[in-house]
């Protein structure tokens, strides 16, 4: 009985990841059931058997991926140590999207266009920006919450930006930002020490 | 994406009935999703019979490509009068302006621009060529302004490129995705195009820009 739950559900995961694998070279909207049961070598009616549909598929894999990404982006934030938490988070999304290339574009498109996933992003990372803004808030203490919010929103946004960056950089086989992703990550790394750090007084 | 839709008059008659379809088309993506909208509404709200339709269109796909054409060409042609600004600040502020102007005004419209990025390559393939144009010509522009810390015109473009897709997904999370966390900067789009030049300042000269070229922010 144990026995076979367990194979049940290590089908479960080669579906899931036959899907992610297809997402590296497909739109998630092109993926067809055949593609994902060849990647993970199953039925078309062993896939039914544990998937409704392919967008019960797309639901788990991606909310899967926002709970991984959310307990990386957690573990990076040091409250005390707002530089380290900058690098880390930038560090986080660079490197699940260097492990998960498909998935996290797919992922980045469904946050922009679909009201779902929107909410569910939006209300996992808020503890994170929450905890980054109030890193902020002991650096610079003059701040009220709600521009430091700003600030948060703004540092995971520009690492965000960073990756489609690195793409656009690779698929256009630029000069620019040669030094690969490394070099993207402390130019971009950098950049958001400086919007953080202002120069003076002002309240932004 | 400049604000509203261009003028009807001074065309002929065809021109007058392509804008006014697609004049109605921007203004119902405002209230409706692209997906949900039917040729009947569009010629409804267009006031032309639905063969008047299919005379200028074949579907609503041309419609929304020729849409995007126009409001796109306009926007880059805004954001682009940023590089004839005498100083960095008043060239930043410009284009964080354009930016906000474009994105809060039609939500809608770039709600669909999103969508369709998704689906269509060529449309994302055309907008990385405006933004690479706009950042590469930005980037000579300030290279050679004071305070700007890279030396290099490639490091430069790198930094303007990222700011440039920082502030799109920043005012689509204001806007289009209305974040819940953000919703108190939708009142005054002025004074978010300030914030964001303050940062986009900060990135490059690793400074504020001066007290007296702001217009909101007084320090405390």
């Amino acid at each position: 009985m144990r026995r076979s739950r367990s194979k049940g559900k290590l089908t479960r995961e080669r579906i899931k990841l036959g899907f992610i694998k297809a997402l590296d070279s497909k739109n998630h909207l092109k993926i067809t059931i055949d593609d994902i049961c060849q990647n993970a070598d199953i039925t078309v009616g062993g896939f039914y058997f544990h998937f409704k549909n392919q967008q019960a598929l797309l639901d788990e894999v991606v909310s899967d991926y926002i709970t991984a990404l959310v307990a990386r982006l957690d573990a990076a934030i040091d409250e005390d140590d707002l530089e380290l938490s900058v690098t880390g988070i930038i560090e986080a999304f660079l490197s699940t999207y260097s492990e998960q290339e498909g998935l996290t574009r797919c992922f980045q498109q469904l946050v922009r266009t679909q009201t779902e996933f929107t909410r569910v992003w939006q209300e996992q990372s808020a503890p994170c920006t929450q905890r980054l803004s109030r890193a902020i808030r002991r650096v610079r203490g003059s701040l009220s919450e709600q521009k430091s919010v700003f600030l948060a929103i703004s540092v995971v946004t520009v690492a965000t930006t960073a990756l489609n960056v690195d793409y656009f950089m690779r698929a256009h086989k630029s000069g620019v930002g040669a030094g690969g992703r490394a070099s993207i990550a402390a130019t971009v790394t950098a950049m958001c020490q400086r919007m953080i750090a202002g120069g003076s007084n002002i309240s932004v | 994406m400049s604000a509203s839709g261009s003028s009807l008059k001074s065309q002929p008659r065809g021109a007058r009935t392509r804008q006014r379809i697609k004049n109605a088309v921007v203004r119902l993506l405002e209230e409706e999703d692209y997906f949900d909208l039917s040729i009947n509404r569009i010629c409804e709200a267009a006031k032309v019979a639905t063969g008047g339709f299919y005379f200028h269109y074949k579907n609503k796909e041309e419609i929304i490509t020729d849409i995007f054409d126009e409001h796109y060409r306009t926007f880059w042609t805004d954001l682009s009068a940023a590089a004839d600004y005498g100083d960095l600040y008043s060239a930043i502020y410009h284009a964080n302006q354009v930016f906000v102007r474009a994105i809060s005004t039609r939500p809608g419209l770039s709600r669909c621009f999103n969508q369709h990025a998704t689906i269509d390559r060529e449309i994302v393939t055309r907008w990385e060529t405006s933004a690479t144009e706009w950042a590469m010509a930005f980037a000579n522009a300030v290279t050679s302004s004071p305070g700007v810390l890279t030396t290099t015109k490639s490091e430069a473009f790198l930094q303007i490129y990222v700011l440039i897709g920082y502030t799109d997904a920043l005012l689509c999370q204001v806007f289009v995705e209305q974040d819940p966390h953000l919703a108190a900067m939708t009142t005054a789009p002025d004074r978010l195009a300030e914030d964001l030049s303050i940062l986009w300042y900060r990135s490059l000269t690793g400074r504020d820009p001066r007290p007296d070229r702001l217009a909101f922010q007084k320090g405390d």
